[in-house]
């Protein structure tokens, strides 16, 4: 819990800076430009260094999972019961999945990655028998193909792959 | 495109941490391409039917599907754990249903009463409206209005990165030109909600549900006692709508406040949180009723009553739909559209979850990493489409680490969205309303009327606050 204190604390410096950079980063622009901002930026200031001040002084306190406890806020609730290095681990190791398909979809294309990020996935992370695999690649297949490409016309992302191999219908 | 739109709100519902801003933000990248009384059924049936079909997770394995089942959970859970899930499903489904109807009949009746008020308001007004809903998000963040505020102050900020609308001046661009036309909200909503649950959800591993369901029978049970307590679910439903209808409310304390209603006014109150079934039908009543009354700032004063209907007038300007006076005089045919869709998926998704219960319960029991691909896919695909970026998924990546960190550190995400859509309609109304009055709109009466009202609000939503004391009251 005391970690819990310490991304609280964290988020809160952060916003921190939000707010700060929210009032410098218009100082220099005319009125009209900048009132909103800073009329939002100020309250937002004050506001927070109030705010930082209580998870500070929370964090500080020997036992700060019971005020914790006493806090809600209207929002899905977060898993508080798994130990947080389990949680940045899982989390960093989502992280990783989600760059390699970004730079998946950077290098090959986002029709020939989603296949490749489907069966991985579900392989390395699930360990999915390949009868769960096959079908549902195949549906995403389908739905790239047909769905996406043919009924919503939609577009995707250019990919270094097809400035060197001009196959318009395997990556536009 | 009604049905299409029910059957994604029930998957939607069904799945925790899915909730309506999601699917709304999941829909909207797909509806450019439709006519608006097409693309608005999909949207209006997609969020009609999320608090039918959130109650079946919330009843089966006390995990609430969105925020608006939470009070469900207290009363539906134990009854499933009797084995009496059938019971609550039934009951749930129906007083759902009612609500769903009650809201859909003042939807009604409001559009002809509503249409000289609207057609008397000036840029003022709506700028009064926008602070208006601004300042309710802050107060009701639950225990943490500072927080709340907040939230709702950095969605504030984030509308204003892009051109400003009274003058040539770009802010917070940091000198890119993919930031000088503002950012999009589906990618704020996608950012801050979709990813940063579905990772809580890898993260968790295993299945979505950590208890094998056990349906048990009685659905026709519980619909009989929702009949049974029919004045209930009448004075629920109407306390649901009210409150969606304040901008900045919505569903979750609609159903909370409905249930502390219910346990005031039952005589015997010794068997809530322990398994009485009014436990479920007046939340149920209330956030499906609120969901309706939701619709009606958002159609007749361009104000958002939750972040659903956020993302959702998003869909109506970039439809080329601006509310207000229009949905009330040359709309007025769309604006029935609207209403009639959700009257009408509201029926259909009743008998559906009914029909469709025990399938439909077995998708949570389905292990986590089998659908985050598809899920992904789809958001990824949807992020892209909104203006053809790199930026888009950078910006999208940048938000669901935002949006994680915001839920790990307990700080509420919804104000944000409300804050951002409101942020670009404050500041454009603002100007509008100088440009037009000088300083002397702060005088007129319906100003000065509108600010009472929002100190009213603020006072009546911090004394609604203490709702919450029902849930620790209740033993959770």
């Amino acid at each position: 819990m005391r970690e819990l204190a310490n991304v609280r604390v964290g988020f809160a410096l952060f916003m921190l800076a939000v707010f700060a950079y929210g009032a410098y980063g218009v100082k220099d622009m005319v009125f009209g430009a900048r009132i909103f901002p800073i009329s939002v930026s100020a309250p937002g200031l004050v506001l927070i260094l109030i705010q930082l001040y209580r998870d500070i002084r929370r964090s500080l306190n020997p036992d700060p999972e019971e005020t914790f406890k006493k806090e809600s806020v209207i929002d899905v609730a977060s898993d508080t019961t798994t130990e947080s290095s389990v949680i940045y681990s899982r989390g960093l190791r989502f992280l990783y999945w989600i760059l390699g398909l970004y730079a998946g979809i950077y290098v090959i294309g986002f029709k020939l990655s989603i296949p490749f990020f489907f069966v991985l996935f579900m392989r390395v992370e699930g360990k999915a028998p390949w009868r769960v695999i096959v079908p549902v690649t195949g549906l995403s297949l389908y739905f790239i193909y047909v769905h996406f490409q043919t009924l919503l016309g939609v577009y995707w992302p250019d990919c270094l792959l097809q400035r060197w191999i001009p196959i318009p219908w395997l990556f536009q | 495109m009604l049905l299409t739109g029910i059957a994604v709100g029930i998957t939607i519902g069904i799945l925790p941490g899915l909730g309506g801003t999601v699917g709304m933000s999941i829909l909207l990248p797909f509806v450019w391409t439709l006519k608006p009384e097409a693309a608005l059924t999909l949207l209006i049936g997609m969020v009609a039917v999320l608090r039918t079909a959130d109650t079946i997770p919330a009843v089966l394995f006390a995990v609430p599907g969105t925020a608006g089942s939470q009070a469900t959970v207290l009363d539906g859970f134990p009854l499933a754990q009797k084995g009496e899930a059938g019971r609550a499903l039934g009951a749930a489904f129906l007083a759902s249903m009612i609500g769903g109807l009650i809201g859909a009949l003042f939807l009604t009746i409001s559009l002809p009463i509503a249409r000289p008020l609207v057609q008397q308001l000036t840029s003022a007004h709506f700028f009064m409206l926008c602070i208006w809903g601004i300042c309710m998000v802050g107060v009701l963040a639950g225990s943490q209005p500072i927080k709340g505020v907040l939230t709702g102050l950095m969605g504030l900020l984030m509308a204003a990165i892009g051109g400003a609308p009274s003058i040539y001046e770009f802010r917070y661009t940091f000198g890119l030109d993919y930031l000088e036309d503002g950012i999009s909200l589906v990618i704020v909503a996608l950012g801050l909600f979709a990813i940063p649950e579905i990772a809580d959800l890898v993260i968790r591993g295993t299945t979505i549900s950590t208890v094998p369901h056990k349906l048990g029978k009685g659905i026709l049970d519980g619909m009989i006692d929702a009949l049974r307590n029919w004045w209930l679910v009448a004075r629920t439903a109407v306390l649901g709508t009210f409150i969606g209808f304040i901008p900045g409310l919505g569903s979750a304390p609609a159903s909370w406040i409905a249930y502390g209603h219910a346990l005031q006014s039952a005589e015997d109150k010794s068997q809530f949180s322990k398994g009485d079934i009014r436990g479920v039908i007046a939340p149920e009543a209330a956030n499906n009723a609120a969901d309706g009354g939701a619709i009606i700032p958002t159609l007749i004063f361009g104000i958002p009553g939750s972040g659903t209907m956020a993302i959702f007038l998003f869909a109506l300007m970039v439809m080329g739909v601006n509310p207000g006076r229009e949905m009330l005089t040359t709309q007025l045919p769309l604006s029935f559209t609207i209403v009639w869709s959700f009257a009408l998926a509201n029926v259909i998704a009743a008998a559906l979850c009914i029909f469709l219960t025990r399938p439909l319960a077995a998708l949570t029991n389905v292990k986590v990493h089998y659908w985050v691909p598809v899920a992904v896919m789809v958001i990824i695909l949807g992020a892209f489409q909104t203006s053809r970026s790199w930026g888009d998924l950078i910006l999208l990546l940048l938000l669901s680490i935002l949006g994680w960190f915001m839920k790990r550190a307990g700080w509420p995400r919804p104000p944000v969205l409300i804050g951002f859509v409101l942020g670009t309609l404050a500041e454009k109304y603002f100007w509008v309303s100088t440009a037009r009055y000088g300083a002397s709109w702060l005088y007129q009466p319906g100003v000065i009327i509108l600010a009472f009202v929002i100190v009213f609000s603020i006072w009546a939503g911090l004394r609604t606050r203490p709702a919450k004391k029902t849930e620790e009251e209740a033993g959770l």
